[in-house]
């Protein structure tokens, strides 16, 4: 069979990489590769990913303690994955360095690895090169680690973030706290099964908790090659595309309280409460899903759910337009919020994705990039913005709002129906009671050793998550990208010499979440 | 927090007096977010300014004039002292009342490390409502059956 065009143009960039660098380059799928390197060339080489090769994305920067693991060239493994935004190729950078180095920093080609870098730092115990840490870190996330904590990671923290006011009211000095909240979810995983992990991971952020589970089941069905029946796709579409108009009305309800412009947050409420009674609904639960499992649905859909859904989706497109006539042309609306313009370049030079980036003018959006289920038959459009300020990003929030519905709306007139064969494959996981599927999927959580990637685009941005595993009945390290975390270098600086009154404006308008910047 | 023992004056008694024999309306800070916080967000849809149901309850930032601290999503040990803290600045008699199973027990984050299980050790906790998330029927309910105690004249854990 002779290769299709795309295909050789990947196999020709591949191959000219491999050659490039007298590395181990190794593809794992299509447009995926990782490359493994010697620990002194770590930024000379990223250097020239960055300029010459055209990787200019920083997705993600995280280390594998290798303690327990038998075959190593080092205790530790630092990767980081790299996106070719043209044609969304994926780089995967590994390798190994020991106990006592320091680890140098990326600072130099991409300012937003200081944040990773912190986290690094914190988790593991670590020393970066240019930036030292002051604050003493835990280490909870080695292997060896036996609880005791750093004395000052443990001192009273009352506030989320530090901020200095000058007397005419500027914020000249603005910091997140590192890593003070955080609260243990990548560690849990190692302690438990994939399908037992499932509803914990849910809930780091509980307004877009679908994207979550779907992240996690769609990586361990690719890795089993399951196929999941086509009805229980369109509903999981349909999730997802709820949740997303239920995570942008809660960030314009935050928006709406800080400009005082109660008619509209009230407004946003109740389409939040409409989303929030039809997931109950599904599966019982408000706000934490509980409807996506590995393998499918944990239960099919009620009778009469869909006349429901179609019902209320009515009511949330209503919703929507007044929310849009109210803000669009509105001058007291633009007036209030022509601040914090944003240009594309600086942007993606600090990670930002999701409608934060989209209202900057840059096209970057998973569904249309790398398109998972239906999105390929889908008519829907991607929105963007010009100027990138708290104006453009509410637009966009506004219209893909618009266009999530338009998906939910064809979805509804063409979802399939369920089919005899779907009962009797042993992978679909209808009228089974959600502790039966538990027990019956116990196994599917288990992954053959190597490593593993997946991305969901969410409601915020680029929802990427990894997993490493040994073989074992527990993942031996899970890491996952929440877009919020990815934000925080970005916000730190684009705070320096705002208003304080304007400050908690922006960092709503960027749906920034405590609870997915720290987990 | 070291329990310490109170003892009611009357000048203490009047005030609890003035507080709550003529007044139905708590002041209430709200520690933490997560789920919970959104779901309470949510019971207070009827009313114009979402943030406040005048009827029930008042949401301030003020520590010192709360009677009322509301404790949601899973406490991370850090935020432990602080949380005393800020229990400490309220002005007696005050109520604790915690929310949703994260904070009462650790709920999935159980065996984190870094999440406190038991406030309830470390706080004297009134009232419990428990959900995950919680409901906010539920949330409601629990507000109007600590009013009744209240009503009934039980004292606060705090000063038993």
């Amino acid at each position: 069979v002779s290769p299709t065009f795309e295909q050789s143009i990947h196999t020709d960039f591949w191959s000219s990489l491999a050659q490039a660098f007298p590395y181990q380059l190794k593809r794992t799928q299509d447009k995926r590769a990782t490359l493994t390197i010697d620990y002194d060339q770590w930024i000379l080489l990223h250097q020239k990913l960055h300029s010459d090769w055209g990787f200019f994305f920083l997705l993600d920067l995280y280390v594998v303690d290798q303690k327990d693991l038998a075959e190593t060239r080092g205790q530790f493994l630092l990767i980081s994955h790299l996106i070719h935004l043209e044609d969304f190729l994926q780089l995967t950078v590994e390798t190994f360095f020991d106990e006592g180095e320091t680890v140098s920093s990326l600072e130099s080609v991409w300012t937003q690895a200081l944040t990773y870098e912190r986290e690094i730092s914190h988790h593991f115990r670590l020393n970066f090169s240019k930036h030292q840490s002051h604050i003493k870190s835990d280490g909870y996330m080695r292997k060896n680690w036996g609880g005791d904590f750093a004395d000052e990671s443990s001192s009273r923290v009352s506030k989320y973030y530090d901020i200095r006011v000058n007397t005419s009211g500027e914020v000249t000095d603005f910091s997140f706290q590192t890593n003070s909240f955080s609260l243990g979810f990548e560690k849990i995983a190692e302690q438990m099964t994939l399908s037992q992990y499932l509803p914990c991971f849910e809930r780091i952020n509980s307004l877009a908790s679908s994207f979550y589970s779907l992240a996690l089941c769609r990586m361990v069905e690719e890795t089993h090659q399951m196929i999941i029946p086509e009805r229980d796709q369109a509903i999981r579409m349909i999730i997802c595309e709820l949740n997303r108009v239920l995570d942008h009305m809660s960030c314009l309800y935050q928006v709406f309280v800080h400009l005082e412009l109660f008619e509209l947050a009230a407004k946003c409420l109740k389409a939040r409460e409409i989303i929030f009674r039809l997931f109950n609904g599904l599966s019982g639960n408000r706000s934490c899903g509980g409807l996506i499992r590995i393998g499918g649905l944990s239960f099919d859909l009620k009778m009469g759910w869909i006349t429901d859904c179609s019902k209320h989706v009515d009511i949330l497109a209503l919703i929507v337009d007044q929310l849009m006539s109210a803000t669009s042309r509105s001058w007291q609306w633009m007036n209030m919020t022509r601040i914090d313009p944003t240009s594309a370049k600086d942007a993606l030079k600090f990670g930002v994705t999701g409608p934060a980036l989209r209202a900057c003018g840059v096209n970057y959006d998973l569904r249309k990039i790398e398109p998972y289920y239906f999105y390929a038959d889908l008519a829907f459009e991607v929105p963007l913005g010009i100027n990138g300020d708290i104006y453009d990003r509410g637009l966009v929030r506004i219209e893909e709002m618009r266009e999530s519905l338009k998906i939910i709306f064809q979805l509804i007139d063409n979802l399939p129906r369920k089919t005899k064969d779907d009962k009797e494959t042993d992978q679909v996981v209808h009228q089974l009671s959600y502790l039966d599927t538990i027990y019956r999927l116990g196994n599917y959580g288990q992954l053959p050793a190597g490593e593993y990637n997946s991305g969901v685009e969410s409601s915020n941005g680029h929802l990427s998550l990894s997993v490493r595993s040994n073989g074992g009945e527990y993942p031996y390290r899970l890491r996952v990208r929440t877009p919020s975390f990815a934000h925080k270098e970005f916000l730190q600086l684009k705070c320096l010499g705002v208003d304080s009154e304007n400050l908690e404006l922006i960092l709503a308008s960027y749906n920034h979440n405590v609870s997915e910047m720290e987990r | 927090m070291t329990k310490q023992a109170h003892v009611i004056s009357n000048s203490k008694f009047l005030q609890w007096l003035v507080k709550y024999a003529f007044s139905d309306q708590f002041t209430a800070t709200l520690v933490g977010g997560h789920c919970c916080r959104h779901e309470i967000e949510q019971s207070f849809l009827k009313t114009e300014d979402s943030r406040a149901n005048k009827s029930l309850v008042n949401f301030s930032d003020d520590y010192e004039a709360a009677d009322l601290l509301i404790i949601t999503g899973p406490v991370a040990k850090a935020q432990v002292e602080s949380i005393c803290e800020v229990y400490e600045s309220m002005s007696q008699p005050k109520w604790v009342m915690v929310v949703g199973t994260c904070a009462i027990s650790g709920g999935y984050l159980e065996h984190s490390p870094l999440v406190e299980n038991s406030i309830s050790c470390k706080l004297p906790v009134d009232i419990i409502v428990s959900g995950c998330p919680v409901r906010p029927a539920d949330f409601l309910s629990g507000l109007i059956k600590l009013q009744k105690r209240i009503k009934s004249g039980e004292l606060p854990r705090g000063l038993q």
